[in-house]
């Protein structure tokens, strides 16, 4: 079965800064790291190829060439092949336009059977890359999964719901899993793969022109939506209140208050 | 080698994922109490090891992650800051067993004690140290007497680390009584399990309580001659050659142990308001942090710049060529002044780091009562820093402010 992971790499802060000009976050790549998700779908993918031996794991990575050290990681994790599609192009696409080039890039990478994203990235936040891609490469999809098995041609995919009850998809080949923060969590990378990561040709670098898709296709101006502007949501302020004293004193404290607030029928 | 100061992409992330793994697989099973300095911590061994962090700096083709001396240095740097002990097990199986091995071992020796040993399935030791021969390391008694194609072993090793739970040991043993520390000591490869190999006891030291100490009787092991490592009569070379690097790797050690230190602080004077203020806004506590950051910053940079030196005398070495006189002795000063430097910096810092903390410093569960613990054996092993000082006293006093 072969597996391709899109993974991207992300500004290491969670903070999204946002320029007081433009009112868009600022992106910082310099201090980078792999999406915490993206990491997540790449230990889905080494599991999964764990099933069946003769299955390849490609991980996939657009954007600037800051994001090298997330290929390069991917590869150090077990990844069989890293393929990092550069181009400043890429780097200033959003929503559409790079579903547009991942799909095109596992297109490129050919007898893909199964893709696997991360349901989100800690910087956009949007959430529709995976299944745009889906659609654009007409594979099948099941979202948000927290594992995956082979099942014959098929995939078993789970994914686990709010309220603490598991849905189990059959999912035929070939299929886009997006995980979520239920899935296994990514291993290490060991000494040994680091050294690998770095051996001679084990990055594999493209550019848009290895792809079937048009410049005019992707770039700022060809997202579907744009961001209008990102701002900071007050939160709720907490209370925290510590009572002392005896354990049956404190016991009956705190029922008083939580009654006081109707918070006990 | 170019002046610029500056990790490798390959050392960046080797650093990045080895954090990640400490800070999650084994800083939190570790705590800062009074470990039983008996037990070898087995349960955070295994996935170290796993994890593929006991042959770091030999190449692929022997078993190792080829990550070499700077991926060395990173590694005990990093595992310092969580355990002080758990860097002492790793250095001693790498830098002083594993080291010597790869680096004056036959091609034979090689294949079959160096794959087990980066995966850590088998534990190495060096066995040096002898109860009338300490500092005075060319007066070892330990004999070895050649008999037949085999040698016979019989004397007393003291204060081998992991030397209790090791599978193999770098042991030096005297040939040849006439010639001495001269042409007289040879060095082996020595398997625990062979008859005549005994643990006699262990210590109960004050720190680094996670790693072993062990004496060690041989009592007629009988060591075969394909294990003499290195040329019979050159065992001093090669034990002074693997502490060479030893030493240098120990002082990143030292470094992490210090870094360490200073953060327990710097998180407690933000934490701890007195006069109405946090104490790290108080200018005699920020001038503290001041100087232990400038001491580890200092320390750092020479004990690197250092490991580079250690990377190409080992890369020649491993290669066979000949290492001239003046390169061996400049490697050699440089690593026993980075000992020193880092060994006495970081006791300073994890000092001034327990000022800061006051009464904190000194109970348990703080880290810094366990760095004040911790520290001093830096000092001490792999060459007393009074040995380093006579080292490199003879030569300044010899030639003066020589160029580096």
């Amino acid at each position: 079965m072969n597996i391709a992971v899109a993974i991207k790499h992300v500004p290491a802060d969670d903070d999204v800064r946002v320029s007081k000009k433009t009112g868009q976050p600022v992106v910082d790549l310099t201090e980078g790291r792999m999406n915490p998700l993206g990491r997540r779908a790449l230990e889905t993918g080494l599991r999964l190829s764990k099933q069946d031996p003769a299955s390849e794991v490609t991980a996939v990575s657009l954007g600037p060439e800051e994001a090298e050290p997330t290929v390069r990681e991917a590869l150090a994790m077990g990844a069989d092949r890293g393929v990092l599609v550069a181009d400043p192009l890429l780097e200033e696409s959003t929503g559409l336009a790079t579903a547009k080039a991942l799909a095109s890039t596992v297109r490129s990478l050919g007898d893909i059977d199964v893709v696997i994203a991360g349901a989100r990235t800690t910087d956009r936040f949007a959430g529709h890359v995976g299944p745009a891609m889906a659609a654009l490469l007409g594979f099948s999809i099941a979202t948000h999964a927290r594992s995956a098995g082979i099942d014959g041609e098929d995939l078993l995919v789970e994914k686990q719901r709010r309220d603490g009850t598991a849905t189990r998809l059959q999912v035929p080949t070939p299929c886009l899993v997006s995980v979520g923060p239920q899935s296994p969590d990514p291993r290490h990378a060991t000494t040994w793969g680091v050294h690998a990561a770095f051996a001679q040709d084990a990055l594999e670098r493209w550019s848009i022109a290895d792809l079937d898709v048009s410049p005019d296709e992707l770039g700022p101006g060809a997202a579907a939506t744009t961001q209008e502007n990102v701002e900071p949501v007050a939160e709720k302020e907490r209370e925290t209140e510590i009572f002392d004293g005896e354990a049956e004193d404190t016991a009956e404290s705190l029922q008083r208050r939580l009654n006081s607030r109707g918070l006990l029928r | 080698m170019a002046f610029e100061f500056s990790f490798a992409p390959e050392h960046e992330m080797f650093r990045r994922t080895l954090r990640g793994f400490l800070d999650e697989e084994i800083r939190p099973r570790i705590d800062d109490e009074f470990y039983d300095s008996e037990a070898f911590p087995w349960d955070l061994v295994t996935p170290m090891a796993e994890q593929g962090l006991f042959g770091v700096t030999v190449p692929p083709e022997y078993g190792g992650a080829g990550l070499g001396e700077i991926g060395y240095g990173i590694l005990l740097e990093e595992l310092a800051k969580v355990d002080t002990g758990l860097s002492t097990i790793v250095g001693a199986h790498t830098g002083i067993c594993l080291a010597p091995i790869y680096l004056f071992g036959t091609e034979e020796q090689k294949e079959r004690y160096l794959p087990p040993l980066c995966r850590g399935e088998d534990i190495g030791a060096f066995a040096l140290t002898e109860p009338q021969a300490g500092s005075d390391a060319a007066n070892i008694k330990t004999r070895a007497e050649r008999d037949g194609d085999e040698y016979v072993l019989d004397g007393t090793k003291i204060y081998v680390s992991n030397g209790d739970v090791a599978d193999t040991l770098m042991v030096s043993a005297v040939t040849d009584p006439a010639l001495g520390a001269r042409g007289g000591v040879t060095a082996f490869i020595v398997d625990s399990d062979w008859d005549g190999f005994e643990v006699s006891s262990k210590e109960d030291k004050m720190g680094i309580r996670r790693s072993t100490t062990a004496q060690i009787e041989f009592d007629g092991c009988r060591v075969p001659e394909e294990n003499v490592l290195g040329n019979v009569g050159e065992g001093f070379i090669v034990a002074l050659t693997a502490l060479d690097g030893g030493r240098a790797t120990l002082a990143a050690g030292s470094i992490g142990g210090a870094t360490e230190a200073l953060n327990r602080a710097v998180d407690y004077a933000n934490a701890r308001e007195q006069f109405g203020d946090p104490i790290a806004h108080h200018q005699d506590v920020q001038f503290k942090l001041a100087e232990m950051s400038t001491d580890i910053t200092q320390a750092r940079y020479a004990t690197y710049h250092c490991l580079e030196y250690v990377e190409e005398y080992y890369e020649q070495i491993a290669a066979g060529e000949d290492v001239s006189k003046a390169f061996r002795e400049k490697v050699s000063r440089r690593s026993a002044q980075v000992k020193i430097a880092a060994s006495e910096m970081a006791a300073e810092v994890t000092e001034k780091a327990c000022d800061i903390m006051g009464a904190r410093g000194l109970a348990e569960g703080y880290g810094v009562e366990k760095g004040l613990r911790d520290s001093p054996i830096a000092e001490i092993y792999e060459g007393t820093n009074e040995i380093q000082r006579m080292i490199i006293g003879r030569e300044v006093a010899q030639e003066g402010g020589y160029a580096w």
